[in-house]
Order: structure tokens, then C-alpha cells, then sequence
């Protein structure tokens, strides 16, 4: 049974109103309570939203490979839903990754861009959840193109290790300021790293729930169209 | 014989020269031509006067959260035009299918 569309869950609602807190309470820890970094000055404020991103790319990316596995074991439109939208959110964070992190980069290292392991293998995850996201939206939601797009969504699920460990593997040129041993992180900035990581935990939460709410709602009315057709009931619709 | 003779007078002409030039100090090294990248990494140099960045942070953060803030306003306007289209879609289908008996006459039913 597709989810109403009309009508706002509670859950959503909650969320929404806590994602809105937090991005309050994340703004005002990141300019009014982390202090300017020494050598990189103020650039460096990117950090607290660069960061969370990835970890929201992450649960994107991951999510969408829970729903590509769930959708070719049991061919349910939920486990579709969920596929889409962990794919779909996922690559808004890569975005948000891959043009913040330049950002910061041209003042750090004097470029924009430059083929570091840790960048380079992020892009290529996000060229293929781009292509998954692609596929969905030209593709049709024909049962071909669901299985293709959740193969894809498999493959680009194990490069996210790749990027997480390219860092300490190809000894790369990407910080690493977060480490189990405790980082480098002066304790005044923690704060406003870890708002930024609720903020974003939150907002992939909101954004996932509702973009695979909307493409069950969508998948079931594609269904039900084709129903009615085939009793003829959309001639004069 | 004579060319012999031409080569010592010419060598003992260049004597002082060579003397005179052995007590001017060695010019100082010139750096040798490469790019940036390459002098960034061979040497470094004191800044002259005030020091001032090259490259300004404030555009670069501005830019960075705007960025964050155009991307997800944008997509949550998406979303909430996808909902309202399938919205629009599933009314009308609902229509549809209650104009339908009524189309079809009470044979139908």
C-alpha cells in the first residue's frame, strides 16, 4: 500500500522541527563558539559541515545498498524506495562534499582540486551513484532497470571502505584530524563538530524517510495507473 | 716557431687579466629557472613588509555554505514538488475511477 501523500507524518514533522534546532544550535557553535584556526584562519569553519557530509554520503550510500540488496532478494517497491533515496540523498552529500572541499583546499594547498586517493575515489563513488540516480530517473522503473540500478548501488556501496582507508593506504594529503587516537582538534571546536554530525544524522534521517516515502507513493500510482488502463479506466482522465 | 712565440705573448697578455679577475668575488648563484611548485618546495622566504594572505578565507566560507544551503533548500523544493505531483496524479486517477461506473452505465456493475 503506497504512504498518503497529502498528509505529513508525525515522525517527519518531529524530525524536521529537531533538524531546525540543530541547525541553529550548529551555526551559532560554528561561528560564535569554535575559535579561528591558527594557519588556516577562518577558511577552516568548512571543516564542520565538510566533514558531517561525508558521514551523511556514507549513510547514504549505504542505506541505498541495504535497499538494492532487499530489492533484488524480495522485489518489494519498498526496498526500491529505499534504494532510490539512499542513492538520491547520498549524491546531494557527495555534492556538497566534493564543491566544499575545494573550497577549503584552494586556500590549504593552493588548488582547487588535485587527484589525491581520498578525492579521486570519492568522485568516482559519486559517478556511480550518479549513474544509479541517472538511470532511475530516464530509465523508467521498469524491473530491469531496478535490478541494473541495484547492482550499481551494490558495486558503489564497496567503495566507500576505499575512500575511508585511502588516506592511511596511499598516504594521500587529505587531513586527518579525527582519529581514534583523539585527533588534533583543539577542544573548543569539538562542540561544534559534533552539532554539525547530529545536524547531519538528522537531516540524511529527514531527507531519506521522506524521498523514499515519496517514491513509494510514486511506485504505487504507477502501479495503479496500469491497473486502471488495462480496465480502461484512464481513456477520459 | 713563431706560432709558439704568438701563443706565449698572448698568454702572458692574459696573466693580469686573470689575476685581476681572481680577486673580484663569484657573482651570487642565480636561481635556476622552474616553475612555482618547484621553488615552493626547494625554499623558503620571508614575507617583506606586512605580512597579507594571498588568497582571502571569507569568500571561500561564504561560497562553501551557500553551496550547503542552495543544494539542500533546492532539493527539499524538489521533493516537495515531486509530492504534490504525485498528489495531483493520484486525484486524478481518483476521479477516474469514480467517474468510471457511472461511464459504464449500471449493466456494468
Amino acid at each position: 500500500m503506497a504512504p498518503s501523500t497529502t498528509r505529513l507524518p508525525t515522525g517527519i514533522a518531529l524530525l524536521g522541527a529537531l533538524t531546525s534546532v540543530l541547525v541553529i544550535a550548529t551555526l551559532w557553535a560554528v561561528f560564535a563558539h569554535a575559535p579561528v584556526e591558527r594557519q588556516m584562519g577562518i577558511v577552516q569553519k568548512i571543516f564542520y559541515f565538510h566533514v558531517p557530509s561525508a558521514y551523511a554520503m556514507y549513510v547514504g550510500f549505504t542505506l541505498a545498498m541495504i535497499g538494492s540488496v532487499g530489492h533484488l532478494w524480495k522485489r518489494q517497491d519498498k526496498w526500491d524506495a529505499l534504494a532510490v533515496a539512499g542513492a538520491e540523498v547520498g549524491l546531494l552529500f557527495c555534492a556538497i562534499v566534493l564543491i566544499t572541499g575545494p573550497l577549503w583546499a584552494r586556500k590549504a594547498w593552493g588548488v582547487y582540486w588535485t587527484w589525491d586517493p581520498r578525492l579521486t575515489t570519492t568522485l568516482l563513488a559519486g559517478m556511480v551513484f550518479a549513474a544509479f540516480v541517472v538511470l532511475r530517473s530516464v530509465g523508467g522503473a521498469g524491473e530491469a532497470e531496478k535490478r541494473f540500478a541495484s547492482g550499481l548501488g551494490i558495486v558503489g556501496f564497496f567503495l566507500l571502505p576505499v575512500i575511508h582507508y585511502s588516506v592511511q593506504r596511499w598516504r594521500g594529503q587529505h587531513p586527518t584530524v579525527i582519529t581514534r587516537a583523539g585527533g588534533g582538534l583543539h577542544p573548543d571546536m569539538r562542540p561544534a563538530l559534533w552539532l554539525g554530525f547530529a545536524l547531519f544524522t538528522a537531516l540524511v534521517a529527514l531527507l531519506v524517510w521522506a524521498r523514499a516515502r515519496a517514491e513509494q507513493a510514486r511506485l504505487g500510482l504507477a502501479a495503479l495507473e496500469t491497473e486502471a488502463a488495462a480496465q480502461g479506466l484512464m481513456e477520459d482522465a | 716557431m713563431k706560432t709558439w712565440q704568438g701563443l706565449s705573448l698572448a698568454l702572458a697578455a692574459l696573466g693580469p687579466c686573470g689575476a685581476a679577475h681572481a680577486d673580484v668575488p663569484p657573482p651570487p648563484p642565480q636561481p635556476p629557472a622552474e616553475d612555482a611548485a618547484a621553488s615552493r618546495s626547494a625554499t623558503f622566504q620571508a614575507v617583506e613588509g606586512a605580512s597579507a594572505e594571498d588568497v582571502p578565507g571569507g569568500p571561500l566560507l561564504v561560497s562553501a555554505y551557500a553551496v550547503v544551503l542552495v543544494l539542500l533548500v533546492g532539493y527539499v523544493v524538489w521533493l516537495a514538488r515531486l509530492q504534490a505531483g504525485t498528489a495531483r496524479e493520484l486525484a486524478r486517477l481518483r476521479a477516474a475511477v469514480e467517474r468510471a461506473p457511472e461511464a459504464r452505465g449500471p449493466s456494468a456493475e
